[in-house]
Order: structure tokens, then sequence, then C-alpha cells
């Protein structure tokens, strides 16, 4: 007789195994470091080994290894030397020691910065008028032919002679965006406001950089359709450079979303506005938030908020984009509990929350990660003030690993978990499906207070290759598995009418966020397989999906114009 | 394509046009001023026919056509700090345009440069033809801005010295910069916004150069010479540009390399950022 039962065992555990095995291997193989291997004749090795003898000092530095095409950009700073081998150098940032391209060539703009020497063996520099280069700058001419690697990269390709498992032996820094969008005009388009144009302050990023101890942020705008303007006004203050410890607040009147993990604005806006496709569900709040930061290590940032908001539900008001036909909008759900017929309907409820993050990131590059750990990990205690004390706890772990395996190959995981405890108001339970979640399945399909993600992608450089489409994509292999749940099998419709019923608030409060993992079986997980082909430039990407318990279901094909972790 | 490129700056440019009287009195400024040492001409001119060309002697020629009523001219040079400043503003924009040969109310100008001083030279034109013949010349910096028509700049002969700063900046019409190669610059900035463009870089001069080259909306034609190695990245623009080369190039991803790139020690960096339009890559084959 057939059984399933040797699936039935708990799935969160065996995944967190999964996960942790693949880790380890990525750890094995980190520590493997580099090899040439076939990228280079034995005649090129001997050239590299006496260039590399006499310009690189791994006693003394760490080096940055590119292997074909790369950037190292404006904002970057390698604290060491940097090797490129068989491919083009853009070299946009500064470097504290010295480049040495190996059968390759460098292209130095005018923000480069050198410090050390620059040395082109069986290339040509190229050096723009303001790039500085502070020691010798040689180009010799081996005589060799070369056969060019065929890559092209945003950022190239590297791997470091040490272990980078301390996160302040980062090899090079890179300048994070504080926020998405461009400087100056403020532009969003979504189905609740529609068109907002309005302009924003300089980014908190501007301040830092122009040396001032203190950043106003914020921006202002107005939203055509819902005929309502939008604003931030806040205040920072900075202390210390090199472990900063900064403060501050500010006043809002804001439509927010919780779903900026899955899409960016920008990218959602181009969707909302060309596709009629809008990814996110929003609400409204009006408030004042006050914070405290401080960065520990270079790459460890804690930071608690106190948040004091009066949040509003917002209806769908346009249906219009450029194209989609027939299509519509999909309604944007109620943030806040639905009133019960019998009670008196409010327009709006105070929330007052605590929240504490914490951040580590050693990733090689914000937008495109080759290598390197993301954790972050948030947690919240918040309180309805004026309806019966109604309050949650509420935690997302988001832990992310990018593992080079190779020149031509990266292994990119993302294991993402959320937790709560109370009655959890709507606009935070946890959704999964669509784009940058379960990728096969229908968007936002599952919905829950517990919630539990893996994704998985092996990505293959077989971009500038001879094959067909791959000569312009790389290929990416891709699994996504999850599951979004009510603890006790909770009812939701009674979770959001408020008042919500007794006996249900005193379960849900009784209900620990650590409880309930333990009902988690595979059986219960959604899993999608999935192909898919990204730009050079990793700003283009098409994905193929699956589910693998849904035997008849259709391929999911997404468009995405940035990756999804 | 060129038509209805044209079309359309003109259209831009002369909004609002009132047509003007055929009969108005011409007048013309004609000034010789000697220069040694070095010089800066400095053109603003609202509309018209420029004409740069080398003069044989020392002397710098300027001849200015316009119509008094309708348009302002002024030439001025100031002997200490050796600039000559050529200045023409029309009353509104329908000054700018031409009509036939004896009555166009464009204004005309005409420089003769002298050979010998290190020559810069700033043109700002915002709507007319430039005709620049600038071989064998001391140019030391060279920066031209156009908004909209005709444009031909040529190198006839190799400049005599380093041509420190070469900025051209077009915004809408036909635009052909020819025999950049005698130029002698070592760095380049082109921009074209609407307009096909010629970028020719035969010549004699070309040791080590790069050349940024920024295309908005128009077909682009670069031709190099066989006896320099010439590497390009070309940026495209989604997928609305489309590069056309010979078999002299091989592309590697975002690159093109010619076929002797690596033994030419004369090299050519072209760092080309396209926009919508075709790009065409074209080789001059020596022995052809």
């Amino acid at each position: 007789m057939y059984s399933n039962q040797p699936y039935q065992r708990n799935a969160l555990g065996g995944l967190l195994q999964t996960m942790i095995f693949l880790f380890l291997l990525s750890g094995l193989l980190f520590a493997q470091g580099y090899d040439y291997g076939k990228h280079l004749t034995d005649e090129e090795k001997t050239v590299a080994a006496e260039w590399e003898s006499q310009y690189l000092h791994p006693d003394q530095h760490k080096v940055l290894r590119i292997l074909g095409d790369g950037v190292i950009e404006r904002d970057d700073l390698v604290d060491g030397d940097v090797v490129v081998v068989k491919g083009t150098l853009i070299l946009k940032g500064r470097v504290k020691g010295n480049v040495l391209a190996l059968f390759s060539e460098l292209e130095l703009v005018r923000s480069a910065e050198v410090q050390g020497a620059v040395v082109c063996v069986d290339g040509k520099i190229w050096r723009e008028s303001g790039a500085v280069i502070a020691g010798d700058i040689v180009e010799k001419d081996t005589g060799m032919t070369h056969e060019r690697i065929r890559h092209s990269r945003r950022y190239g390709r590297h791997d470091e002679e040490e272990d980078d498992s301390d996160p302040s032996k980062r090899d090079w820094k890179y300048q994070k965006d504080l926020d998405e969008g461009l400087d100056g005009l403020w532009f969003d388009y979504n189905r609740v406001y529609g068109l907002t144009l309005g302009w924003n302050l300089p980014k908190l990023l501007w301040w830092e950089q122009t040396r001032r101890p203190f950043g106003l942020y914020g921006k202002i705008g107005y939203g055509f359709a819902a005929k309502r303007g939008q604003y931030q006004i806040g205040l920072q203050r900075r202390f210390f450079n090199d472990h900063p410890f900064s403060f501050g607040g500010d006043y809002h009147d804001l439509c927010d979303t919780e779903d900026r993990w899955i899409i960016g604005d920008t990218e959602n806006s181009l969707a909302a506005l060309f596709l009629r496709e809008d990814f996110r569900d929003y609400y409204r709040k009006t408030g004042y938030n006050l914070f405290i930061s401080q960065t520990i290590l270079q790459s460890v940032n804690i930071r608690l908020d106190y948040r004091n908001d009066d949040i509003r539900n917002l209806e769908r008001k346009t249906n219009w984009s450029v194209f989609g036909g027939k299509k519509k909008f999909h309604p944007n759900p109620d943030a806040l509990p639905v009133m019960a017929e019998d009670v008196e309907s409010v327009t709006s409820r105070n929330l007052e929350s605590v929240q504490a993050t914490v951040e580590l990131d050693t990733r090689d590059s914000h937008t495109f990660p080759q290598s390197g750990w993301y954790l972050q990990a948030f947690g919240e205690q918040g309180k309805f003030t004026e309806t019966d004390g109604l309050s949650f706890d509420r935690y997302i772990i988001d832990l992310r690993r990018y593992q080079q395996l190779g020149w031509d190959e990266n292994l990119d995981i993302r294991l993402r978990a959320g937790t709560s405890q109370g009655v959890l108001p709507p606009m935070y339970w946890f959704d999964l499906g669509g784009i940058s979640t379960l990728r096969g399945y229908h968007f936002k399909e599952f919905t829950g207070d517990r919630m539990v993600l893996a994704n998985v992608e092996y990505r293959m450089n077989t971009a500038g290759s001879d094959w067909f489409l791959l000569d312009d994509f790389d290929l990416i292999l891709f699994v996504d598995s999850g599951c979004a749940w009510f603890a006790n099998g909770h009812d939701p419709a009674a979770l959001s009418t408020y008042p919500v019923d007794a006996g249900i608030r005193s379960r849900a409060e009784a209900t620990s966020w650590k409880d309930d993992f333990g009902s988690l079986t595979w059986s219960k997980m959604k899993t999608n397989v999935g192909l898919g082909l990204a730009s050079r430039s990793g700003d283009f990407r098409i994905d193929v999906a699956k589910p693998t318990d849904h035997r008849d279901s259709d391929l999911v094909v997404t468009l995405r114009i940035k990756k999804p972790f | 394509m060129r038509t209805a490129l044209l079309f359309i700056g003109s259209f831009l440019l002369c909004t609002g046009i009132a047509w003007a009287d055929d009969n108005l009195e011409k007048a013309t400024i004609e000034k010789t001023f000697p220069v040694r040492g070095e010089m800066t001409l400095s053109l603003r001119i609202d509309g018209g026919e420029v004409e740069l060309l080398r003069n044989e002697d020392d002397d710098c020629q300027v001849f200015v056509e316009h119509n008094k009523e309708k348009c302002r001219a002024e030439v001025n040079f100031d002997e200490k700090t050796r600039e000559l400043e050529i200045y023409v503003d029309h009353d509104n924009w329908s000054m700018t345009k031409s009509g036939d040969a004896n009555n166009s109310n464009y204004a005309k100008v005409r420089v003769k440069l002298p050979h010998r001083p290190d020559l810069s030279i700033d043109a700002v034109v915002k709507a007319g033809k430039l005709d620049f013949t600038l071989g064998d010349l001391h140019l030391v910096n060279l920066e031209v801005k156009s908004w909209a028509g005709e444009a031909r700049v040529d190198f006839d002969k190799p400049n005599r010295c380093d041509l420190k700063t070469m900025d051209f900046d077009f915004k809408v019409g036909e635009v052909k910069l020819l025999n950049l190669g005698n130029a002698r610059f070592e760095e380049a900035d082109i921009n074209s916004n609407i307009g096909e463009m010629t970028l020719d870089f035969n010549g004699e001069h070309v040791d080590r150069a790069m050349v940024r080259i920024d295309l908005e909306i128009g077909e682009t034609t670069i031709i190099v010479p066989d006896d320099i190695g010439v590497k390009a990245r070309v940026s495209k623009f989604l997928f609305l540009s489309n590069v056309q080369y010979p078999n002299w190039f091989e592309q590697d991803g975002s690159y093109y390399y010619s076929r002797n790139y690596k033994d030419e020690k004369k090299s050519l960096y072209l760092i080309i950022s396209t926009g919508i339009g075709e790009l065409n890559l074209r080789v001059d084959k020596s022995d052809e």
C-alpha cells in the first residue's frame, strides 16, 4: 500500500537542514580560493605569476580578482589590490593598492583614483583626464596572443584571498541607496493614488557624502487620482565617522506598503503605468516616527524606531494604464479589521509601535550582488490604542547568501520567515505567491500570520556564448518553496472583524510566535521550479515557472527589470 | 528621415513665425585683425550661415552680413585677451530662416582664421548652417554647440598642434565631422540628439585617442581607417538600437574590436551610448 508518510516529517526542520547543508557547501567552495584553471594557458599562467609576484602583496593587501569584464563603480572603494584577467575593467571608484591587468584592458574614467601603480600586460590603458594614478603606469606587450573571455557583467566576478566571514574585513564597500528613485523628481504610479508627482529632498546619503552631521530628508507630492497630497519631512543628526550613531524623526502623511521586499518603487510604478499590474497593497499612514541607529561594524547596523500613526484603508482609485486591454487592477484590500455590522464605523485607527531592526550586509553590490551575506532581523510590538488595546508582535527574518561557485556560476539563496503573536492586522499578514516569492503561483495566493519561504537560484554566465538566445542572456535555474498559514487554524475572517471574538482573541494572544511551526510538513509546502533568462547587466529578466503540485497548471511567465532578491 | 528631422527641428525653433519682409536693408561688417601668439574665437550666433576657414596670412578676417533692422551684429576684438567675439542676435526666430539666394534674411558669418597663433574656438549657434574647415591650424581647443541645422566640420589637413579639448554638442540636424584623425586629439566628446550623423576618423594623427559618443535619435555612421586599432564599447538603449559592423570588427559582448587592434600602436577607443536608431561601423581600407 502506498504511503506518503515519509514526506510528512517536519518541513521547516527539513528546509533548515537543506539550507544549512547548502550554506556549508558554499563555505567549502568559498574556502577553496581562486584558480585560473582553464582560463589561462600554461604560458599565460607563468606570465601572470611573474607579474603578480612583482605587483601584488597578498601579505599586506587583500586582492580583488576579476575575470572577464567588470566595473568598479564610482562609490566603490577597494581596500587592496585589483587584478583583472582577460577582460576590460572600467574603473570609476577608488583603489588603495595596485591595479594589475593581465591580458586585459583598463579604462579609468574621470572619477577613478588609484593610489598605487597601474600595470597592463598585453593590453592598453585608457585614461580620461582627471583620473588620478599616484604610482607608476606600465604597459607591457609580451607578444602573446590571447583568447578573450566572453563575459560582460555590471560587477566583476571576483574572488578573495582572505576569509570574509568577518564583515569588518570586506574587500570593498559600496554606498547603499537609502531610498529608491531619482533625486529631485518624485514619480510614482499605483492604483490607489494614481499618478503622484512631487519633489524629493536629497537622500540622506547626499548629506553624508557632503560631510554634514545632519540630514534633512523627505518629499512632497500630489496623487492625482486620490486627489490628495503626500508629504514627509524629517531630520537626522549623525555622530562619529567610523561607527556612525544617528537619531532623528519625521512627520508624514504617506501611502505606504509592506510589499517593498517583493518589488521596488520604480519597477512597480512602471508595471502599473504600462501593464496595469500593481504588485503591492497599500494603506495610508499619518503620524510621526522617531529613531536611533548605530552602526557597530562596517556592515552591521542596529536601528530602533518608535512609530505613532493613524492608519487608514485605501481604495482603488484608478484603472488606467497605457496598455492592459480589459484588465483591471485588483482591489486594494483593507489594511484594518473590518467593523462588525453593529459597531460604529471609524475611518482610521491609531497604531503605536516599537520596531527593532538588525542588519548585516557583506554583499559586494547592492543592486547585483555576486558574493556575500545579507541578514535582516526585524521585530515589532504594536498596539491599536483606541480599540480595546488590540495588540500584536511580529517578527521577520531574511537571510541571503550570494555564492560564487566558479568564474561562471553563482548560487543565490534566500530564506525568509515571518511569525506573529496576538491579533495581527490584515496589513501585516504575510503573503506568498507571484513575483519574488513563489513564482509559479498566483499573486498573493497564500496568506497567513506565519510564513516560511526559500528561494534558490543557480545562475550560469552563458552570455557571450554563441548559442542562439544565450548569446545575449544568462541562464538561471530556480526553485521556490514556501508556505503561509494562520496559526492553529485561526479563521482570517474572524481575526479581521472588529470587535474580535473574545475567545478567538484570547487564543490568538495565548499562541506564542514560536508555536505552530511544528505542524508544517512538506506536503503543505508549495514548491515551483523555473528557468530564467537575464540580460548581462541584470536589468532585464524573463522567468518561466511551474508549480510542482499542479500538474495541469499553466506556466507562469514573469518579466522583471530587477533581480528578485 | 533627414527631411523629417530637419522639419521637426525647424518647427520647434520657428514657433510663432512672422514672415520677414524680403526687402529689408542689409549691412555688412568687414574687419581684419592682426593676431600674434594666441587667439580665442567666441561665436554667439542666433541664426545664420557660419563659415570658418583657414587664412594663409597671419591676419584674422571677419565678414558678417546681416539685416540691420531686424538683427543686431557685433564684432569685437579685445587686444589684451586676444579674444574675438562675434555676436548675432535676431529679433525673432523668423529671421533665421533662409530665403532664396538674393533675398535671404540669414545672417552670414565668415571668419578666416590665421594659421600661426594658438587658437581656441567656442561656437554656439542656435540655428543655421555650420561649415568649418579647420585643417592646418594651431587649434588648441574646440567647443561647438548647435541647436538646429546642418553642420559640417572638416579637418582637411592635419592640425599643427595637439588639440586639448574637442567637444561637439548637436541638438537637431544633419552632422558631418570629417577627417577627425587629423585633429590630433586625445579625448573628445560628441553628443547628438536628433538627426543623422557621420563621424569620419580618417587622418594622420591618431596616436591613442578616446571618444565618448552619446546618441539619442537618428542614424549614425562611424568611419575608421584600417591603419588604426579600434575598440568600441557600445551601450545600447534597450532593444531600440541596432549595430551594423563589417567583418573587420569582431564582437565580444558589448565590445567591438578591429582585427588589427592588438597589433596597431595607433589606437582609437570609442565609447558609444546609443539611442534609437542604427549605428553603422565602417572601415576605410587603404588598399581600396
